[in-house]
């Protein structure tokens, strides 16, 4: 008996365990609403996929002089637009790489996506939309639901 | 749910301590957790209630609501972190909308006067105009199907329409009289498939939602969403707030169409 006390001790902490993996997957945010607007495909609006894809790539070379060049390109976005009650400008949750991704790229690949711009931006308006010059490189900022994203473009002209 | 869950726990407890542990202890595992859920009760007053006042929020002819709310999302800690927000529309049916949401993050507005939609966010100062549908009604199911964007407080659009049928309901009951500041308001306990909510619901003859607190109980984590309302209904709005002008410096953006694979 005393063994088997113990080892359903063994399973409730496994369940423990589990539990906050479980929440995890379902990305622990609220539902907002009862009801959805879209009934046929029975689809959980509030269901947000984010899909944070952090490359950092750390690169140090030691000669004569200590060079550090840090290339951090965070791309942080949600796939379904960010809901209202998202952020504008940041995450707020963010996980300690996603707070030290500040982005500085210096070519950054066109097309990719950041929630985020480098410091010392100028606006450009071109064709009726507004870009960003940052550097050499160019953003296109866009509404992905109701939160902006930037995408790397080529010079709009 | 609370079955489901339960099932899960055991089988889970089944797997691991398989060999060593009995059946026994797994009747004992389970006697450790909260007694059975009995089964649902369906009050027909509930259900009556919720009727009632969704016909009287589909009879406003226009109106204007503010609304706190608290959100849960789960940090990566697993912990439970509540967000505020505070929503204010002002809507004249059937084709005007303006809101805004206000929280610590962001400061987003959207105007809509019949013909177009703006998306505006005055944080990062950026606005994006689209041509929109002729009724509030569509532009609700055109935000959420071609851009993504659930409108905040959305049940406020859907209930007593086609999208919120009160035979999804499982369970519906009176939970008693509640004081919400100066109001007292019947307090309903709903649930629908994962969702577990409760409704708020004022007294009189022109019931309208005094508050609203979600759970989905398929989450582990089991996050709650909370608003209240406070209302004007039939309140006189002027035309001009429904039209956007652009602030100077506010720069126009594309809003982008939500892609096939980020619909599903």
């Amino acid at each position: 008996m005393k063994r088997q006390l113990s080892s359903m001790v063994l399973a409730l902490c496994a369940v423990s365990v589990i539990v906050p993996q479980l929440a995890e997957a379902r990305d622990g945010r609220a539902r907002t609403n009862v009801n959805n607007v879209d009934r046929g495909g029975n689809r959980n609006l509030n269901n947000n996929r984010n899909v944070n894809v952090n490359n950092n790539r750390n690169v140090n070379v030691n000669s004569n002089r200590n060079v550090n060049v840090n290339r951090d390109v965070h791309v942080d976005v949600d796939h379904h637009g960010g809901g209202w009650y998202d952020d504008d400008d940041y995450h707020p949750i963010a996980t300690a790489a996603a707070v030290t991704a500040t982005v500085a790229v210096t070519s950054a690949v066109i097309g990719s996506i950041t929630r985020t711009l480098p410091p010392s931006c100028a606006p450009y308006a071109y064709a009726g939309v507004t870009y960003q010059q940052c550097g050499n490189t160019w953003y296109q900022p866009q509404y992905s639901g109701t939160t902006v994203q930037y995408v790397v473009v080529n010079p709009p002209r | 749910m609370l079955v489901r869950t339960m099932l899960g726990s055991l089988s889970v407890i089944a797997l691991l301590g398989a060999g060593t542990a009995g059946a026994e202890e797994v009747k004992a595992a389970g006697d450790s957790k909260p007694a059975e859920a009995t089964a649902p009760v369906r009050e027909t007053r509930a259900i009556e209630a919720l009727q009632r006042m969704s016909r009287n929020l589909r009879s406003l002819k226009s109106f204007e609501v503010t609304s706190h709310s608290d959100i849960d999302r789960l940090d990566d800690a697993g912990q439970l972190i509540k967000f505020s927000n505070d929503v204010t529309y002002k809507v004249a049916l059937p084709n005007r909308l303006y809101a805004s949401i206000v929280n610590g993050r962001a400061n987003r507005e959207m105007y809509y006067d019949g013909q177009q939609f703006t998306l505006y966010g005055k944080k990062l100062n950026y606005y994006a105009t689209v041509k929109a549908p002729a009724t509030v009604g569509e532009l609700v199911a055109t935000l959420d199907e071609k851009y993504g964007i659930q409108l905040p407080l959305t049940d406020l659009f859907l209930w007593g329409t086609d999208h919120a049928p009160v035979n999804d309901i499982q369970a519906a009951r009176y939970v008693g009289a509640s004081v919400l500041g100066k109001q007292v308001c019947d307090q309903y306990a709903y649930r629908q498939g994962e969702v577990d909510w409760q409704l708020w619901i004022s007294r009189g003859d022109k019931p309208l939602p005094c508050k609203l607190a979600i759970v989905d109980s398929s989450d582990a984590a089991r996050p709650q969403a909370v608003m209240s309302y406070e209302w004007r209904a039939d309140a006189r709005i002027a035309a001009s707030t429904f039209k956007f002008t652009a602030p100077k410096n506010a720069h126009p953006i594309v809003l982008n169409a939500a892609s096939a694979a980020d619909k599903q």
